[in-house]
């Protein structure tokens, strides 16, 4: 029984950082209606950074976000003008290309620089852990999940309450009225889609004194991210974030019961499943997704 | 009178002698790197043939179909080696098993709008390639799989290597002319009808979404029979160079670079990447890892930034305001 | 030649109704008209009829067989095509082909297809644009050409939905003089429409919606006096345009 619970507590963990990548990826599709198919490259990118800020400033990793997550922003608004925004009313295959082009281009940008060598943020506290009754609790673990609701929470009344947040909603609704309304829809695609390389950086931050990084990283966790991303409903903060608990805690226990290396498969799996029961997800809306009414 | 179809029958005497070119570039080039070049542009241009079909044509982009080239490859190898049963039957086995997990897959994701299908297929490619690595008793895993060279018809393996040249020479003209024969049926528009527009097209009653469904699965068993020949022509097969992810991107970008929903346009498109990538091979070698993907992503973007629809046909246009600026 | 009827049908999207209680008959050889004022319902009306949204109550019947639960295809293929207010063309086509897509339905090949589309050209007086991409017609072609493409179809109900919008007053009065004609072919023709004139000219029955409720039927003499119609949503001044028109 104390191992099924603690499963479940790491994947829940875990969890909370799939959620924190996806919200990224589904606030970008929600708003721009683009895949981003280079988000794992982002999310590459900023453990990478964290590693390099770890290794030659001794930066603690939890103060890096502090420079990684803004690097990331900007990252980000590059990235929007010159990609995303010419191929906006571009033909969807265009559209999809791009970013799975970008994607493959920094996976092997990273290739060239730093091989495929994994690398580690090893931090004096990663194996501080204290015990509640059978389960056994990493700080470490425990602060990058509660640090990555927080973000997801934020970033949540940040879209209710802030005048940008609300344009970004108005926007993600209909992009014409926006327009009519007075806001500067190009604007809000530019800090929506910045936003999410802010958020899928803030994961990295978070990912990497748990995980070794390598240039293939990024691209191991973004089939999870649409797993997830699609299971919570594209386009809902909410979604995403009790479907990245959700899958966590599948994915902690499939290892544990199948082994690591079936981890794809079941993904696959949840994947097909979603789709062919409820293809809008938890929060989805009707009609957004599918296409034929029979 | 109906007028003639300017899209899609056009005159013959183009093509034709456009595979009059085709064949006489193995006897050109008969050094064995270059041949080899011909012959991997030649196998290239027929995947990218199969993957249009589906892809260009009804604007259903996988990225998946890696998958069922190493279904075909992996197929025709392993009953060969472990059943002793000839490649030339064997290919058809992994054809029809292509054809089974499109058509399922297409089932599932197909009545999904575009970023779905697209997502779909990636898992797929990865589920697939992941089974393959680690199904190490049937598959050899990561060290793969050698067909001894035993050379005969019925093995479909060939001494001489110009051989191979030409049954994928054939591979690409029958692909070719499928290509043009569906494109002038029912079909053909309606796959485009849906990739243009599909609200319009369910207005106007066409049902699409079997014929989408077909063609996918159709699409995977041309692809399927494509990986045969490369296992046959390399006599040697593992899941990164059969199944990769970049092997799906390569066959997208090759119809990307020539014109999307063309039939020439992965043909030739298929020319120019091989011949890019060879060229990379041959001056930068193997210095740096990644470069030549670094240059072939570099390169998709460019042209999709700067031509949407191709650069067979942005080349076109230029010629096109050449002449008109010289009268 | 059928004939469409809607009963009662409702559609809700979360709190708001769009469209409620909405009912009538066209018959062959009849024009019928939904106008009302923008936000009416009267699109969604459309999308219900066609089978592109799902009435939450509510049927409709083509020659008394029920459309319930058969998809846009199916309902093209049983005789129901409609336009789109917003022109849905196949943008990189020629004219030509977006046709053929239309008159692919009854057609056994290509080729038959690419016979029917021209007679609708022609009748559209379409036959110089043959091979002009569809992206790059003016409004007005590009209205004639949802027509065309809806005509290829080999329709029995055709539902217009706005495609005066747009077009000079030239072709404002070519547009009604083909749906007359059509009528007169025994086509059952439900049209959606702002232009006043244009659906006082044409319309043997009109249907007024306000809110999504139907507020008043009748012939177009009946609305143009209808105290209640005047009220809500034609203005004062409409019903000297109506006569006059009439």
């Amino acid at each position: 029984m104390d191992i099924y619970l603690q499963l479940a507590l790491s994947g829940l963990f875990i969890g909370g950082i799939y959620a924190l990548i996806s919200v990224g990826l589904t606030l970008v599709f929600g708003v721009l209606r683009v895949v981003n198919f280079a988000h794992g490259e982002y999310l590459t990118i900023a453990m990478f950074m964290t590693y390099f800020l770890f290794h030659t400033a001794g930066l603690d990793p939890f103060l890096a976000s502090v420079i990684v997550v803004p690097l990331m922003f900007l990252l980000g608004l590059v990235t929007e003008r010159l990609l995303i925004r010419p191929t906006l009313d571009a033909p969807h295959v265009v559209q999809v290309f791009v970013t799975f082009a970008l994607s493959v281009f920094l996976q092997n940008v990273l290739l060239a620089l730093f091989t495929s060598d994994f690398r580690s943020v090893r931090t004096a506290y990663a194996t501080a852990a204290f015990q509640i009754g059978p389960l056994y609790v990493s700080w470490l673990r425990l602060a990058a999940f509660l640090a990555a609701i927080a973000l997801a929470v934020g970033i949540a009344l940040f879209l209710k309450y802030s005048y940008m947040g609300s344009a970004i909603r108005a926007t993600a609704q209909d992009r014409r009225s926006a327009r009519l309304v007075g806001i500067n829809v190009d604007r809000v695609y530019a800090i929506t889609f910045a936003l999410g390389c802010a958020l899928v950086g803030a994961a990295g931050v978070l990912l990497s004194p748990l995980f070794p990084v390598n240039p293939y990283t990024g691209a191991d966790m973004i089939l999870v991210a649409f797993v997830i991303v699609v299971l919570g409903g594209m386009g809902s903060i909410g979604g995403a974030v009790l479907a990245g608990l959700m899958i966590g805690v599948v994915e902690s226990f499939s290892s544990y019961f199948l082994g690591g290396e079936m981890k794809q498969f079941v993904y696959f799996i949840c994947f097909m499943l979603i789709l062919a029961i409820r293809p809008v997800g938890f929060f989805g809306r009707k009609g957004a997704e599918v296409m034929d009414v029979t | 009178m109906s007028p003639p179809a300017p899209t899609i029958a056009g005159t013959l005497w183009r093509p034709a002698l456009g595979f009059a070119a085709l064949a006489l570039l193995p006897l050109v080039f008969r050094e064995p790197f270059t041949l080899g070049m011909v012959t991997l542009s030649f196998i290239g241009a027929a995947s990218s043939l199969a993957w249009n079909l589906s892809g260009g044509y009804a604007g259903q982009l996988s990225l998946g179909h890696a998958a069922f080239f190493g279904i075909g490859a992996y197929a025709s190898t392993l009953l060969f080696l472990k059943a002793g049963i000839s490649p030339l039957i064997g290919m058809w086995v992994g054809a029809a098993i292509s054809a089974v997990s499109a058509a399922a897959l297409g089932a599932i994701t197909m009545r999904l709008k575009g970023s779905f299908f697209v997502m779909s297929t990636l898992a797929f490619g990865a589920v697939v390639h992941i089974t393959a690595v680690n199904l190490r008793d049937v598959t050899g895993g990561s060290s793969g799989l050698a067909i001894p060279l035993q050379p005969s018809l019925g093995n479909l393996v060939f001494a001489d290597k110009l051989a191979y040249a030409y049954v994928a020479l054939g591979l690409v003209a029958a692909y070719y002319v499928l290509t043009r024969a569906l494109a002038a049926s029912k079909i053909g528009y309606a796959l485009v009808a849906f990739r243009e527009n599909d609200d319009a097209a369910r207005a106007l009653g066409i049902r699409t979404l079997p014929v989408r469904i077909g063609i996918f699965a159709l699409s995977a068993a041309m692809i399927s029979l494509c990986g045969t020949l490369h296992a046959q022509y390399f006599l040697y097969i593992d899941p990164d160079s059969v199944m990769s992810l970049n092997l799906s991107l390569n066959l997208a970008l090759m119809a990307i670079v020539g014109g999307l929903g063309t039939a020439h346009g992965p043909i030739i498109g298929a020319m120019l990447v091989t011949a890019v990538s060879f060229a990379m091979q041959a001056y930068l070698g193997n210095q740096i890892s990644g470069l030549t993907q670094i240059a072939y992503s570099g390169i998709v973007i460019a042209v999709l930034l700067a031509a949407p629809a191709g650069l067979g046909p942005a080349l076109g246009r230029l010629v096109q305001r050449r002449l008109a600026w010289q009268r | 030649m059928a004939t469409l009827k809607a009963e009662g049908l409702t559609k809700r999207f979360g709190g708001l109704t769009a469209v409620r209680d909405v009912g009538f008959e066209a018959r062959p050889g009849e024009i019928l008209s939904i106008i009302g004022p923008n936000g009416a319902g009267k699109t969604t009306v459309f999308n219900l009829l066609t089978g592109f949204l799902r009435p939450d109550e509510g049927s409709a019947s083509l020659d008394g067989k029920p459309l319930a639960g058969l998809s846009p295809e199916a309902r093209c293929e049983a005789g129901l095509v409609r336009t789109f207010q917003i022109v849905q063309p196949f943008k990189g086509l020629s004219v030509l082909d977006n046709v053929v897509m239309g008159a692919m339905l009854r057609a056994g090949s290509v080729k038959a297809a690419r016979i029917v589309a021209h007679r609708v050209l022609e009748e559209l007086d379409m036959l110089s644009l043959l091979d002009t991409p569809a992206g790059s017609l003016p409004i007005g072609d590009r209205k004639r050409l949802e027509m065309a493409k809806a005509l290829a179809t080999g329709p029995k109900v055709l539902l217009l939905d706005e495609v005066m919008g747009g077009l000079i007053p030239v072709e404002v009065k070519r547009m009604i003089a083909f749906i007359k004609a059509l009528r007169d072919r025994g086509l059952t023709v439900v049209v959606i429409e702002h232009h006043m004139s244009a659906v006082m000219q044409l319309s043997d029955q009109i249907l007024v919606l306000q809110n999504g409720q139907p507020i008043a039927t009748g012939t177009p003499a009946e609305i143009s006096r209808n105290p209640v119609v005047l009220a809500a949503y034609l203005g004062p001044n409409f019903a000297l345009a109506g006569e006059a028109a009439c």
